[in-house]
């Protein structure tokens, strides 16, 4: 393992000083990979952004619009964004604030059990929703305390 | 301090993401504490939801300097950077914030010349042949191809991963199926051991100051 590593604001300093960090022509890019962005759509953020904080998330969000990704033509919109409704026409995301979505991750982070897989985010909603329907009398006060 | 492997290397298609994802989900399996980072301008972040590790956008230098700075402080956590084809002067940024630095590779002339010069530019990345083929007259061309134009750089390769059926679900929001469960599983570990580091050392609960 290399001992001496660049740190983070090194590495950024570095990359903004290439002339085209942002990168110049793939050798065999495939098109069909590419995948069409709609204008003014804003993702809702991961769990995993939630970590960051606001700020870095409005660079983030301000410097995405800088190069965009190229479109193919009339391809299905996969991979970036979750998809808007399920098979069978239910709705399958919900956008949540980036402290919601850090409450999620804390609770994946304390659900680990050495040895298993880590929970994702589906199945730590999964459980809340479980757990709240077992539970209804005190889902129905945690849900009440929001609104007051 | 963070584990940081970047997946590097000039050609375009021959399986940066797919592996860094592959490596990613092969090691949450294990109950690893895993980041997926994508820098790639060209493509949009894949989400959360349905994987055991969190996906973040290094696209901006800033932003990519800071989650990295934030990584760096998690003792557990491995970190998977997905280069993007076509940026030689990024990759070579980018490998010396790794611990390891791997170019995936196909079976084709382009893709074996292109490594070998990436395997001259970073003189500490790894070649790693991908889709390799496993029937037994094809693979004795690739394997015959890949020693004659990487002669003198074979110590520096991996073993290979073949073709993995499924492999592509790795690139979309629905996240691996299980089938690719045990190649993904596996080339973690191989990826590990490269390392110097092994399950046992990284599997635990999560470090609180991850999400604090
Ligand atoms: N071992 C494998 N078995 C089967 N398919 C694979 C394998 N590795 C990669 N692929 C497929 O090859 C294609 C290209 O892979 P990928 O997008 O990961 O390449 P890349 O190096 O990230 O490309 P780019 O330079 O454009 O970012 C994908 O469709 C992927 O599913
Ligand atoms: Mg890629």
């Amino acid at each position: 393992m290399r001992s001496r590593k660049l740190s983070g604001v090194e590495l950024a300093r570095q990359l903004e000083g290439l002339t085209n960090p942002a990168g110049g022509a793939t050798t065999q890019a495939e098109p069909d990979k590419l995948e069409p962005t709609q204008e003014g759509e804003v993702q809702p953020p991961s769990p995993a952004e939630a970590i960051f904080s606001s700020q870095e998330a409005e660079v983030r969000a301000s410097t995405t619009q800088g190069p965009k990704p190229r479109t193919s033509g009339q391809g299905k919109a996969r991979g970036g964004r979750p998809a808007k409704a399920g098979t069978d026409g239910m709705p399958v995301n919900v956008r949540l604030s980036q402290a919601d979505h850090l409450a999620l991750a804390r609770l994946a982070g304390k659900l680990v059990v050495p040895g298993r897989p880590m929970p994702t985010v589906q199945d730590v909603v999964r459980g809340i929703i479980r757990g709240a329907l077992k539970e209804p009398e005190l889902a129905t006060r945690f849900c009440r305390q929001q609104d007051s | 301090m963070a584990t940081i492997i970047v997946l590097a290397g000039d050609k375009g298609g021959s399986g940066k993401t797919t592996s860094s994802h592959a490596i990613a989900h092969g090691l949450a399996m294990y109950g690893v504490y895993a980041f997926h980072i994508s820098t790639d301008p060209r493509r949009e972040i894949l989400p959360s939801e349905n994987r055991r590790y969190a996906t973040l956008d290094g696209r901006d230098p800033k932003t990519l300097g800071g989650i990295i700075d934030r990584l760096q402080a998690m003792d557990r956590a491995i970190v998977l950077i997905d280069g993007g084809g076509g940026r030689p002067d990024v990759d070579r940024v980018l490998s010396n914030v790794a611990d390891l630095t791997i170019l995936p590779f196909m079976q084709s002339q382009t893709d074996l010349r292109v490594a070998k010069a990436d395997l001259d530019r970073l003189p500490e990345a790894v070649g790693l042949p991908n889709r390799w083929p496993t029937q037994k007259w094809a693979r004795e061309v690739a394997d015959r191809e890949l020693a004659e134009e990487l002669r003198g750089y074979i110590d520096r390769l991996m073993s290979p991963v073949p073709e993995i059926n499924g492999y592509v679900s790795l690139l979309r929001d629905t996240g691996a199926v299980p089938k690719i469960n045990p190649s993904c599983k596996q080339l973690g570990l191989r990826v590990l051991e490269r390392l110097g580091l092994s399950v046992f050392s990284l599997a635990t609960e999560a470090p609180e100051s991850a999400i604090a």
